[in-house]
């Protein structure tokens, strides 16, 4: 018995334990039901902002869809699953992502966002988005999850099953991208 | 947003860029406001898990249209689920008629059944006896035989316990120097059953001793070992210090390593390891004991592994890690994938090593149960964890093997976190 690995149990954990409430629905389907309210508006939110409300709606619904056919392999001693819905988001926005450093390219050089989130957008916003359309897509998607989903490191590794180490480099070279694009606008 | 700074032209003023946004706050800025979801998308997104009122799962296509590559994901998803419903009882949705269709190609028929059987994973409860196997045929390195026997002894006895009712997995490593009574045969170290009689016999002395009806059985040797990890492409081990042992040829550096075939088996077989901890090569004192622990190691990672090679067609890689393996007779392809699956980290896991405490026989050396051994029994039975954590602390005996081990050794030989 020199190594035992006793897992919480999830079931005797509170109610906002995604874990807990991933496991009853693998008996209860309707137990899912608080992690979707739990995390609907966030990866709406990201997504809309990325992609506009229209796409922001599909995906999201896509999102649940996809966490709820794969619940069974999400890890029930872990309390928060919004890491591993943004995981999910990023896969199913993936193909779209690819093409996202045009529409900030757009942006920088129009001065106008696309998606119309700003009417008029202010100079500094000009250099972020020059700066995104510059960034790789795998730079850009961690470096939004950062500041934008506001994920921590340890939780973008987990979406983007990467090792933290990469999560940490990927983010330097964004904001380094970003710092050099503003002193640039300034 | 808030509405002042909307729109306005945030230039900094003369003093420079120290007024100029960080560059995170600008993107942070951007982030717009939280564009409140409408009903209509709220309700179209809670359709997945209505249920039909059975309690079964309903699986909703959410995209008509799929690439390849989604397609496989979506495969993924029903073995997944598939699982899910083993595992809970449930109505097994998976394609089962294909997964039915793979027929083991190497089998071995058990003479002792366990009364209870019930015979699928839908059922409830089943026990696989893992045996690896020192195979005299696979041996190309020309290790002398100890013995001057012919045939294989058992390296590795295992036996795993798959609980669909509490969501657990049981691991409890049987040391091969386990003292016990072999039918037919005497006293005798466990292993010697498998070089008697082979998995029969092996069965019939776990079933007699140990006390715990065996389901199925698989078996690997040195060289099938081999092959299948080399199939699937390698397993990944974590490692917290650099790791040797000069007699299997095991070296890994620190962090996490990728092991192929001959690495794995090397890894898993490994007696006389040493860490480097200090500058110096530090023996790992727990000699059997310890590389038991390497084994569930290993084997943990080689069900994540599979798992993770199901692809698109679950049927084709049955076959081929079938193709390496011997197994029971009523083992049916489901039964196995239900183990993998197990194996992965869903269920929770809880891994133990026979309890035992070492004494002389004669001229051998042997390791001998505890009363312990006893509890770990029933708790590998009846699934409950609370009677694992009630056996507390390790035997007066593990715990001087444990302190024998160098600091920091303990922990060694087990996975790095996100390895």
């Amino acid at each position: 018995m020199a190594f035992i690995e006793l897992a919480k149990d999830p079931l005797v954990d509170g109610a906002d334990h995604d874990g807990a409430a991933i496991l009853r629905s693998l008996h209860d389907v309707e137990q899912f039901g608080p992690v979707f309210e739990r995390h609907y508006e966030a990866i709406h939110r990201y997504v809309a902002r990325r992609f506009g409300a229209t796409v922001a709606d599909d995906i999201a619904a896509a999102v649940f869809g996809e966490a709820f056919a794969s619940r069974s392999r999400f890890e029930t001693s872990c309390a928060n699953a919004r890491p591993w819905l943004y995981g999910i988001t990023v896969n199913l926005l993936r193909r779209r992502a690819r093409q996202d450093g045009a529409q900030w390219k757009a942006y920088a050089k129009h001065g106008r966002d696309p998606l119309a989130a700003h009417a008029n957008p202010r100079i500094d916003e000009v250099a972020v988005a020059a700066a995104l359309g510059a960034l790789s897509a795998d730079d850009r998607e961690t470096v939004l999850l950062f500041a934008w989903a506001d994920l921590t490191y340890d939780d973008i590794a987990t979406a983007l099953s990467i090792p933290v180490g990469t999560v940490r480099s990927r983010i330097n070279r964004a904001r380094t991208q970003l710092r050099i694009s503003l002193k640039d606008f300034q | 947003m808030s509405p002042d700074d909307n729109g306005v032209n945030s230039f900094p003023d003369d003093n420079g860029a120290n007024h100029f946004p960080d560059d995170l706050s600008a993107l942070r800025s951007m982030r717009s406001d939280p564009d409140a979801p409408t009903d209509a998308a709220r309700s179209r997104a809670e359709k997945p898990w209505k249920s039909d009122g059975s309690g079964d799962v309903v699986v909703v296509d959410m995209e008509p249209r799929r690439t390849k590559a989604r397609r496989s994901f979506a495969v993924r998803s029903a073995i997944a689920l598939g699982t899910a419903a083993a595992l809970t009882g449930g109505v097994f949705v998976f394609e089962s008629s294909r997964i039915d269709g793979v027929k083991p190609p190497n089998t071995v028929h058990l003479t002792t059944r366990p009364t209870m059987h019930r015979g699928s994973a839908l059922m409830g409860a089943q026990t696989f006896l893992l045996i690896g196997s020192d195979s005299r045929s696979f041996v190309s390195t020309g290790e002398p035989e100890p013995f001057g026997v012919s045939g294989s002894r058992s390296d590795t006895v295992v036996l795993v316990r798959v609980d669909p009712r509490n969501k657990t997995l049981r691991v409890l490593s049987i040391p091969r120097d386990l003292w016990v009574a072999i039918p037919g045969h005497g006293e005798q170290k466990v292993n010697a059953a498998y070089t008697f009689g082979g998995a029969p016999l092996l069965v019939d002395t776990i079933v007699k001793n140990v006390r715990i009806a065996v389901d199925h059985v698989i078996e690997a040797d040195f060289l099938s070992f081999r092959a299948l990890v080399d199939e699937l492409g390698g397993i990944n081990i974590g490692f917290a210090h650099p790791t040797r042992d000069n007699k299997s040829g095991l070296f890994e550096p620190a962090g996490c390593g990728h092991l192929d075939g001959i690495e794995a088996l090397n890894y898993s077989r490994s007696r006389h390891t040493e860490y480097l901890i200090g500058g110096r090569w530090v023996p790992d004192h727990r000699a059997d004991l310890g590389r038991v622990l390497r084994q569930q190691v290993a084997l943990r990672q080689l069900g994540a592994r599979i798992l993770a090679n199901v692809g698109s067609d679950p049927a084709a890689l049955l076959r081929r890690v079938l193709s390496h393996l011997v197994v029971d007779d009523r083992l049916r392809a489901r039964d196995l994938l239900g183990l993998f699956s197990a194996l992965h980290s869903d269920a929770k896991v809880i891994t133990e090593t026979f309890a035992v405490r070492p004494e002389l026989r004669g001229q051998q050396a042997v390791l001998v149960s505890t009363p312990d051994a006893s509890r770990q029994i029933d708790a590998f039975l009846s699934g409950r964890p609370e009677i694992s954590a009630a056996t507390g602390p390790a035997t007066k005996s593990s715990q001087a093997i444990r302190r024998q081990a160098p600091e920091g050794a303990t922990t060694a030989s087990e996975p790095i976190q996100g390895c």
